[in-house]
């Protein structure tokens, strides 16, 4: 016999309880001085004999009952025997430790009109638990891309385990199962030897295999160790599934008004081909405003397509790509928050020649930063304020998105402090030197991301901009070379960069585009709510043909977008990613709110405004749900923030994994999806393989009616 | 328990119950004074009594001379003189009757009883004597007949004590000849000792003429024993502690109590002694009043 909870053992020691009580009792008992002993002493005598013999059944009978009690709590059952020669392990045998790990990533819930893949795993485990005898204990682990101990200890309470089971469901995350077979085997470490086994309930997807190398180290040290693994899986496969895997703006700060393209990504994660499909754009939860069809798509095949929207209005807007529902359907829409602005004002502080000149150094900027027409230029959403230096001052800075210096001497330390103030709530400052050595003693140097240097001689030879790869969302756009190419600039001299150490890894300065021998040509950091760009090179001519090349606006255009990204929300996150956004200092301390997807009416509370890495942020962890969140302070109805959560991608790829990998791993010859496992036999019958506790409690209350009965008819006076 | 006052033994209820019934001897007592009792000795008093014949020597002038005309015989009237009687209140004070479960211990109880008869029998002009028995010596009150000697008498049985062990039947056997009448002698005790020997004694007393009265005080919760959880018994005379469960065997205890008191009871009867059980738990002066009443009746 063993026993569930042997630790209730220590509960027979209340066997003295009984016996404790009668010497409590005594010593609490009543004192009568008494005059008629004689009667009492002829009573007891001639009672002695009955009275001694009640006392012991009662006593014994009360022994019985707390020890049938403390039994019942600690769990008794009889070890199932097995057959001689019997694998336990295999059979899952006597005493066996058993960990299901049980697939809860976003393909489980695959369906296929009536039930999901997650509610066929779940008979799985079924079939399972009922296969082991009794004694085995069950661990169970759910996973996804993390690993979830939902019973972390095993337990032979197979009725808690079934309760824990029916409880899980699937969730909108990918899949990888080497973590969590590592997490079984890290568990079969602390417990003590014994059969063990290991039932991985989940898909065939591959994704939940990709991890070969940590596979291959975990399937060894489960063969060292002695553990069975077993790989049980739903019978079907999915024959399609399609998905969008990507959606982004172009831009991360729109303008209203202004067209916006969207790059959307459409996957046939399924087995069998799919024509015919019909991909929209909706922008704010309305009926699509575009659509294209895709005429057919391969299994594993993606197909990308663009589209434009134009928004009217300024403020958040919400725009969702959806392919036709299918069997799965986490991931038939994506979701992106996007930021509409009214417009732009860029203040142009240049140095050097009078205006108007052709020669100054911030002329191919300007053209660059509203690249139509004069005539079209007051409506352009772009409005360039061009000042020369001198009339740069603090107030210059109401109502400016960002600064761009060209070619300025440098600023007053009052002007340096009113920068300085305005890129860190949110402002963007881009740093054009002047044709010529950087001066010394310039207030503005310590903002900037990288210290300078004299500038380089007249190179003998082209120096060209570095090729792709490029990290930096800047210069992604030249990742395709059908958009053009960066090494086609020219570069004759430059000013050296060497970045500059930062604390605050927040605000640690990056190269957004290297030369090709490596020295940085435009450096970036993001400071406070606002991001800043230092280039190596003047807006000019003098030093690069840079301005007059078609690259030149592009780049213009995008290092502007990417100024104003500081203060924005990123558009898209992925679940149980935490946001963090800097928001304005005056917010520091107060509340804020959260209207999660799917919810209505009154944000609810869900944090306050801290100090992250020095700054006022807003932080927020409970992404846990795939949609659109919308974040406010404590007293505006206009959102600070609106972000979308997207599920993993990789997710919806449903190809299946090469049943070679599932053998290696499981040494099992290849299992007919769905096939039930083989029980083991028993010589002992079955009732006496369960629990006995219910056994014991019954005996226990026949016992504690005997007690009562028997304590009952021995008071009465004898 | 402290001792009563004096004052507090007399029960008013007790005494207004006694004093309405009086206290009639029983049997005819020998009275050293002419009262309300008859007396053994057939004088030639007021009441006639009987016929005796005439023997020489006797006094002619009792001679009943109509008897003599009509049947030409001698007899003589003799007339019953009423007399006093002398009761001998004997109190055991062992430790024993220290014991109550209620308001009064069986000492207290005992002593009421005493009071009330010695101002009612004082009352009646009657003369009363005080015995106290107990921790092996005794203390008597002489007999008087004055009531204005009663309060003192008060004093003394208020004042006694119970405590120790006891041997009523050797302190009875030793004051029985300090008993020069027949009187009538009413013994209070729990009985709880040798009851043989206080049975054994008792002949003597009747012989001397005496009429002996048996008042047997225990505590209700000697006769019940009532107790429900574990008590522990500590002997009020030395005996050992007992510590028990009295709802294990309290019918047998209340059996054998009955069977020693019916024992008891008989024993006194066939000396021709009346026999009080006197409950603590009833109220002295039901007892004292049921007890006189019952004289009452044996007298009409």
């Amino acid at each position: 016999m063993s026993f569930l909870f042997p630790a209730f053992l220590i509960g027979l020691a209340g066997l003295s309880l009984p016996v404790l009580i009668h010497f409590i009792r005594r010593k609490k008992l009543q004192i009568i001085p008494w005059a008629a002993h004689r009667f009492l002493i002829a009573s007891i005598k001639r009672n002695k004999q009955r009275l001694q013999f009640e006392d012991l059944i009662l006593l014994l009978l009360r022994c019985l009952l707390l020890a049938l009690i403390v039994l019942a709590f600690a769990r008794p059952f009889f070890k199932s025997d097995l057959k001689p020669g019997a694998d336990a392990a295999a059979a899952g045998g006597d005493a066996a430790q058993v960990v299901l790990l049980v697939d809860q990533s976003a393909s489980m819930g695959w369906s296929d009109g009536v039930r999901t893949r997650f509610d066929e795993i779940r008979d799985l485990a079924e079939t399972e638990l009922s296969a082991l005898p009794g004694g085995a204990s069950v661990a169970v682990i759910a996973y996804s891309d993390r690993v979830l101990p939902v019973i972390a200890r095993p337990t032979r309470d197979f009725a808690l385990v079934r309760r824990e089971l029916a409880r899980l469901h699937p969730v909108t995350r990918g899949s990888d199962l080497a973590p969590a077979l590592r997490a079984a085997l890290d568990l079969f470490d602390t417990l003590p030897r014994a059969p063990r086994r290991i039932i991985i309930l989940g898909d065939r997807q591959k994704l939940a295999w990709q991890s070969r190398e940590a596979l291959d180290t975990q399937a060894k040290r489960a063969t060292d160790a002695g553990v069975t693994v077993t790989f049980r899986a739903p019978a079907g496969d999915a024959p399609v599934n399609l998905a969008v895997t990507r959606l982004e703006a172009d831009t991360a700060d729109a303008v209203s008004g202004q067209p916006v393209r969207f790059f959307v990504e459409v996957l046939n994660g399924g087995t069998a081909p799919a024509s015919q499909i019909r991909l929209t754009l909706s922008p704010d939860g309305d009926t699509p405003a575009a659509e294209k069809m895709i005429p057919t798509l391969a299994p594993g095949a993606r197909m990308q397509a663009e589209f434009t929207l134009t928004f009217a209005d300024a403020g958040y807007h919400a725009v969702t790509a959806r392919v036709p529902s299918d069997s799965l359907a986490f991931d038939d829409t994506r979701t992106l928050a996007l930021r509409v602005t009214a417009g732009v004002r860029v203040l142009l502080v240049e140095g050097g020649p009078p205006a108007g000149s052709r020669t100054r150094p911030g002329f191919f900027l300007a053209e660059a930063l509203a690249p139509v027409p004069p005539a079209r230029r007051p409506s352009f959403p772009i409005q360039v304020e061009r000042i020369s230096a001198a009339e740069f001052s603090a107030a210059r800075l109401t109502g400016i998105r960002a600064v761009v210096l060209a070619g300025a001497p440098p600023l007053s330390a009052e002007s340096a402090t009113a920068l300085d103030h305005f890129v860190r709530n949110g402002g963007g400052l881009w740093v054009f030197p002047a044709a010529g050595d950087a001066v010394a003693g310039d207030p503005l140097a310590a903002l900037l991301p990288a210290e300078t240097g004299a500038a380089t001689p007249q190179a003998a030879g082209a120096i060209t901009p570095a090729g792709p790869p490029y990290a930096h969302p800047i210069a992604s756009l030249w990742e395709d070379p059908s958009n053009g190419t960066l090494t086609s600039v020219i570069i004759r001299r430059h000013l050296p960069l060497t970045l500059r150490a930062s604390a605050d890894a927040t605000e640690k300065p990056e190269v957004v585009v290297k030369l090709a021998d490596g020295s940085p040509l435009l450096v970036a950091r993001p400071l406070g709510r606002g991001r800043i760009l230092q280039s190596a090179i003047p807006a000019d001519t003098v030093w690069s043909d840079i301005p007059i090349l078609p690259v030149f606006v592009p780049l213009v255009q995008r290092g502007l977008a990417w100024l104003q990204g500081g203060a924005s929300a990123p558009g898209a996150l992925s679940p149980d990613e935490a946001l963090t956004m800097r928001v304005d200092p005056a917010l520091l301390g107060r509340e804020f709110r959260v209207l999660a997807p799917g919810r209505t009416g009154t944000p609810v509370p869900a944090g306050r405004v801290e100090l992250v890495a020095g700054q006022p942020s807003v932080r927020f962890t409970a992404t846990t749900e795939p949609g659109l969140y919308k974040i406010f302070n404590d007293t505006d109805t206009t959102p600070l923030a609106v972000f979308a959560v997207n599920p993993d991608s990789d997710e919806s790829d449903l190809t299946p994994v090469d049943p070679a990998r599932i053998t290696a791993l499981t040494h099992e010859a290849p299992v007919a999806p769905g096939a039930k496992p083989v029980a083991s036999s028993f010589h002992l019958p079955t009732w006496l393989t369960r629990d006995l506790w219910r056994l014991l409690a019954g005996t226990a209350l026949v016992l504690v009616l005997a007690e009562l009965l028997l304590a009952q008819r021995f008071s009465r006076s004898k | 328990m402290a001792g009563p006052n004096h004052r507090d033994l007399l029960d008013p209820a007790a005494l207004n119950r006694a004093e309405s019934l009086g206290f009639v001897a029983r049997t005819i007592v020998e009275g050293y004074k002419v009262g309300e009792h008859r007396s053994p000795l057939k004088g030639f008093a007021i009441e006639f009594a009987q016929h005796r014949e005439y023997t020489p020597g006797d006094d002619v002038r009792h001679l009943d001379w109509k008897v003599l005309g009509r049947t030409d015989r001698l007899y003589l009237k003799q007339y019953e003189q009423d007399t006093n009687f002398v009761a001998h209140l004997l109190l055991d004070t062992s430790g024993s009757m220290a014991y109550g479960s209620g308001k009064l211990t069986k000492l207290h109880y005992a002593k009421i009883l005493a009071a009330t008869l010695a101002h009612v029998i004082l009352g009646q002009r009657d003369a009363v004597s005080l015995g106290l028995f107990g921790n092996n010596a005794r203390q008597l009150f002489p007999r008087t007949d004055t009531p204005q000697r009663l309060p003192w008498m008060l004093e003394t049985l208020a004042a006694a004590e119970a405590a120790g062990p006891t041997n009523l039947a050797d302190h009875l056997a030793r004051f029985a000849p300090a008993i020069r009448r027949r009187s009538i002698v009413v013994i209070m005790s729990d009985f709880l000792e040798d009851e043989a020997a206080v049975l054994a004694v008792l002949p003597r007393l009747r012989f001397q003429g005496c009429e002996v009265i048996i008042v047997h005080v225990l505590d209700h919760a000697e006769l019940e024993l009532p107790f429900k959880d574990t008590v522990r018994f500590e002997g009020l005379e030395g005996e050992p502690t007992l510590t028990t469960r009295p709802s294990d065997f309290r019918k047998s205890y209340q059996e054998a109590v009955q069977a020693y008191c019916t024992a008891f009871r008989r024993g006194c009867e066939r000396m021709d002694c009346h026999y009080i059980l006197a409950d603590t738990s009833q109220p002295p002066a039901e007892v004292l009043s049921t007890y006189l009443a019952f004289r009452n009746r044996l007298h009409s």
